[in-house]
């Protein structure tokens, strides 16, 4: 239990460093307003693509799926390339933070290029760490499925659970040693096993603020997530000799969804920043947290940051 | 700094729950009758729309049958409110004195949660009967408010603004409770001292009231849906039992301020 006490400790530390360097929001603003951008844009091209002639054609069912087929080929391309370019970012900003988080517990203050120092050193072990452990999720997923099954699907959610509690410091590892994917993996391991508990209770906290059932991350992808039902247009019964009457009426549904379409982005937009600006503090705050937890070691660490906090 | 203060409470509340695990019991206890009572209503309501669905259609037909159906209805809902009111209060009272009797160092005992029942729970009641009485007056403008508020800062906000909402009301009435038992005060002025409370510490009870309802959300669901529906109502009721007892440390080592100034 005394273990668990040093959390209260750890969240006081990394409030004050909070304080005195603001500078660490600066980094994910920046993501912030990329993927609000992206959002924008995801939003204008369906809004675009509303209004095309091919479009409408295609309700009406005066277009064969044939020529169709190159368009959604484009739109599949652009999806994907806007998915791996958004991964490509957070990357970098997550490896720049790391090392800003580094100094800011290890130093007390940010020193300038430590963005930049930051993403050199650290984003392609981030990048590679990340690809190699989604695939060993794909391994897994059968017998995730079976252990999930077995367990009357209690097991569903504790796997992952325990997965991410000893996959927590492999990042803040690699970062504070300067060490390599698979060592920095290892220790990651080797430092859950042995703070179990706390870093557990500890996770337990950050997750419930990160992932929490309102606002969190999960939410800010409205941008993905609505444009999914854009698309469904109302199926209408063919009447031999009223096509005009028809086509009308699809006219008016795409006008009907081109205002939504309108009304929807910038509230979906303004809604996202709002999320995400949210979930960007608690972010910073537990990060903070995680780094002072793993240099401290729940109070079996040789050296103590010992910091005088000047009220 | 008001953040390391309230830090340094958390870790005296976890020290004071970890030596008292009794403290706890109440609450849970309070968790079972809900589960019990919502599993009773759930399933009642299904038999009784299975066996009487189809003559739902000549209920409604006659006013006659309605009133005959809609009174007995609205009675068994009186009866459940009162119900849930007395046992809520009663388990609340006993609660609060036992965290009180435990952040002083004494063992909670059985008798000492129904000490705290006896001396208290009058004046709980009442408090919690004028809160409801003011809900219902207020409650249709409230409503209209409420379905504005959420249709606008609600969605432009992600739903941050309706929780915000739940953590003011938490700031500024959760603690009334504490104060009827740790400075056996009346109701009214209980609840004027909860608010003054979170008027001037307001930032200290806005982390921990955001904490408790993150934390107790959160743990409840994230062993799944099994777990959730099973011990989803323990998990949560043992985490918001935490949070009271940490706010009541913060009363106590404030009260002189709000009480006597």
């Amino acid at each position: 239990m005394k273990k668990i006490h040093w959390i209260f400790d750890y969240f006081k530390q990394a409030f004050h460093i909070n304080r005195t360097n603001k500078i660490l929001y600066i980094p994910q603003i920046i993501f912030i307003a990329v993927k609000l951008l992206m959002i924008m844009g995801i939003g204008v091209a369906v809004y675009t693509g509303l209004g095309q002639r091919d479009f409408y054609r295609l309700i009406i069912g005066d277009f064969r799926f044939e020529q169709f087929f190159p368009m959604l080929v484009y739109g599949g391309i652009s999806l994907l390339m806007m998915g791996l370019i958004y991964m490509i970012i957070s990357r970098i900003v997550e490896a720049g933070l790391y090392n800003m988080y580094k100094q800011s517990v290890m130093a007390g203050t940010i020193e300038t290029g430590a963005f930049g120092d930051g993403v050199r050193k650290y984003f392609f072990s981030f990048l590679l760490g990340d690809i190699l452990i989604f695939i060993a999720w794909v391994i897994f997923l059968p017998f995730y499925f079976i252990a999930g099954i077995v367990t009357l699907t209690v097991g569903f959610a504790i796997i992952p659970l325990i997965i991410n509690i000893f996959l927590t410091m492999w990042k803040v590892s690699l970062v504070m040693n300067d060490s390599g994917l698979f060592t920095a993996l290892g220790d990651s391991f080797r430092f859950a096993n042995h703070y179990f508990f706390p870093l557990t209770i500890l996770q337990f906290i950050h997750w419930s603020f990160v992932k929490g059932i309102r606002g969190g991350g999960n939410r800010g992808n409205y941008g993905l997530r609505w444009t999914e039902h854009v698309d469904k247009v109302p199926q209408l019964p063919f009447w031999p000799g009223s096509i005009s009457n028809q086509q009308d009426i699809v006219a008016i549904v795409i006008n009907f969804m081109k205002i939504a379409i309108a009304v929807l982005v910038p509230v979906v937009t303004i809604a996202t920043a709002v999320a995400a600006l949210i979930k960007m503090i608690f972010e910073v705050f537990f990060s903070l947290v995680i780094f002072i937890a793993y240099h401290h070691r729940f109070g079996e660490s040789r050296e103590l940051i010992e910091r005088e906090v000047i009220l | 700094m008001w953040f390391d203060e309230i830090m340094d409470d958390c870790k005296q509340g976890l020290e004071v729950v970890s030596k008292n695990k009794g403290v706890f019991i109440p609450i849970l206890i309070q968790a079972a009758i809900n589960m019990a009572l919502f599993i009773f209503v759930f399933v009642g309501s299904v038999i009784f729309f299975i066996r009487h669905g189809r003559d739902l259609e000549t209920i409604f037909n006659s006013p006659e049958n309605l009133l005959s159906v809609a009174l007995p209805i609205i009675f068994i809902g009186f009866i459940l409110y009162l119900f849930f009111v007395v046992i809520g209060v009663m388990i609340e009272v006993g609660s609060v004195h036992l965290y009180k009797l435990a952040v002083e160092g004494i063992k909670p005992k059985v008798s000492y949660f129904f000490d705290g029942i006896k001396r208290y729970f009058l004046k709980v009641f009442g408090g919690t009967l004028l809160l409801h009485i003011i809900i219902l007056i207020l409650f249709i403008p409230g409503l209209v408010l409420f379905v504005l508020y959420s249709l606008t800062i609600g969605i432009l906000t992600a739903g941050w603004g309706i929780t915000l909402l739940g953590i003011l009301i938490g700031v500024y009435f959760n603690a009334w409770t504490v104060a009827v038992v740790v400075d056996d005060m009346g109701p009214l002025k209980a609840i004027i001292t909860s608010m003054k409370f979170g008027m001037r510490y307001f930032w200290g009870l806005f982390v921990l009231t955001l904490a408790g309802i993150m934390i107790s959300q959160y743990m409840g669901a994230a062993f799944g849906a099994l777990v959730n529906i099973v011990g989803g109502w323990f998990i949560s009721g043992a985490i918001l039992a935490y949070f009271k007892l940490v706010i009541l440390i913060i009363y106590k080592r404030k009260r002189e301020e709000l009480v006597y100034k």
